[in-house]
């Protein structure tokens, strides 16, 4: 039986997911692009709650490759645009000081 | 119920009715129909999001009146404030501290009040030693730190408030032990850190002159050593329980939260801890993981935490809440 369900749902801010929500099934967002856009994609629990949840936030179902590649394109853009976002005469370490760590690619769960 | 005393040693107390939910946390009673405890329910909830992605905002206040001033990037935040009701942010008058670098205003902290606030250096490519405090509605210069500072926390009142940590913001960015203490005019010298460290986490607006905390951050490697202050010294406690740098935080020197951050430089971590003055404790997780320079404020049962990496013009706010519960034997 799968654990999550995996799906795409702007995050609309205040009560967008509550407390109650975070006690009632496993959540977790990330953002991924779309080819033209970042989109917020979300890991949610595999219950009927988390399906109600991600169907009242007008989410879009995906599956676990396909929410993967949204994530992979967004971790793709933001490490080019760290590469890219140099400054004359700066060293690698401030770089980082200025940036933080070059970001990593990231595996949902 | 027999059972009770022989393990606790006590009997179950009557009470003709409920205390308040806060006031019973972690007691057992017999209200003349139900046994009943209560019991601290925790969890992150989305907050109101942020007019633009961003991270390195100083922040400070409560979870319903909160204050997130500059940060990056220039455009959206630069030396703009916004402020939070518990609901959505606004923006609020512009930081005073004199342009050159569009980065002037990012990476520094802030403490104190939304209404009694202040926020000290940060800036880039080199660290400045600025301070403004906050009224609520204007930012006003007020005495610099006797040195350039960036990535240190500021914590505590803004007339009663601790800087700490950081480094000197110019190459080659050593991590600094030094503390100063602020009256909200004038600085003074405080105890030093036993170990230098920038991008830590600690006590915030909860945290006082004279009892404050610290963890995690960077050597420049990531430390999972903890220190709290008495208001002269440093002393080493209870390691964090994980190696981290920029790792958000909110609380006071005996009830302390820290999330998210960077445990494996690059890759946010979720994850949530409590500190209780002794030991370090895990709490339910963040939905989203950051990276987080200081853009947090409130207490480790209200904590709010907003930008960072990850959906970075989101906010998140934290609530631990005594709740009544009918004990059963299911």
């Amino acid at each position: 039986m799968a654990l999550f369900l995996y799906g795409t749902a702007t995050n609309t801010g205040k009560g967008f997911f509550t407390a109650e929500d975070r006690r009632n099934f496993f959540l977790r967002g990330y953002t991924g692009h779309d080819g033209s856009n970042l989109i917020d994609v979300w890991v949610v629990g595999y219950t009927e709650k988390g399906a109600v949840w991600l169907a009242e936030a007008s989410g879009t179902e995906q599956t676990k490759a396909e929410a993967q590649a949204l994530v992979r394109a967004a971790d793709t853009i933001a490490r080019t645009a760290w590469d890219n976002n140099d400054v004359d005469g700066e060293s690698s370490a401030e770089k980082v000081t200025r940036l933080g760590d070059k970001p990593g690619f990231i595996t949902i769960p | 119920m027999t059972a009770y005393k022989a393990l606790k040693g006590k009997k179950i107390k009557f009470l003709a009715s409920d205390p308040p939910a806060a006031a019973g946390e972690g007691q057992v009673w017999y209200n003349g129909i139900d046994y009943k405890t209560s019991v601290k329910v925790e969890a992150w909830a989305a907050g109101g999001n942020l007019p633009a992605a961003g991270q390195s905002a100083a922040g400070f206040g409560t979870q319903t009146a909160a204050v997130s001033a500059g940060g990056t990037p220039p455009g959206s935040f630069g030396l703009k404030t916004f402020e939070y009701d518990g609901s959505s942010w606004t923006a609020g008058n512009n930081m005073v501290r004199a342009t050159g670098s569009p980065y002037t205003s990012a990476y520094g902290s802030g403490s104190g009040t939304l209404t009694a606030g202040w926020a000290a250096g940060g800036g880039y490519p080199t660290a400045n030693n600025l301070v403004e405090n906050y009224d609520g509605t204007n930012w006003t210069a007020s005495a610099v730190i006797p040195a350039t500072r960036g990535g240190g926390i500021s914590n505590g009142p803004q007339t009663a408030g601790l800087y700490f940590g950081g480094t000197t913001g110019a190459p080659p960015r050593t991590a600094l032990v030094n503390s100063f203490h602020y009256d909200g005019e004038a600085w003074t010298g405080g105890g030093s850190l036993n170990t230098a460290r920038t991008n830590a986490g600690g006590s915030g607006v909860t945290g006082s002159q004279t009892a404050a905390l610290c963890f995690a951050g960077n050597t420049p490697g990531q430390t999972n050593k903890t220190e709290e202050y008495d208001g002269t010294s440093w002393s080493e406690v209870t390691n964090f329980p994980r190696t981290a740098s920029y790792v958000g935080y909110s609380g006071s020197q005996t009830d302390a939260l820290a999330f998210s951050g960077y445990t494996d430089p690059g890759n946010a971590a979720v994850t949530t801890t409590g500190y209780d003055g002794t030991s370090w404790s895990s709490r339910p997780n963040m939905a989203a993981g950051r990276l987080f320079y200081h853009s947090n404020s409130g207490t480790a049962n209200n904590a709010l935490a907003w930008s960072g990496e990850g959906l970075s013009n989101s906010t998140e706010e934290f609530s631990g809440t005594a709740t009544l519960k009918v004990i059963t034997d299911s």
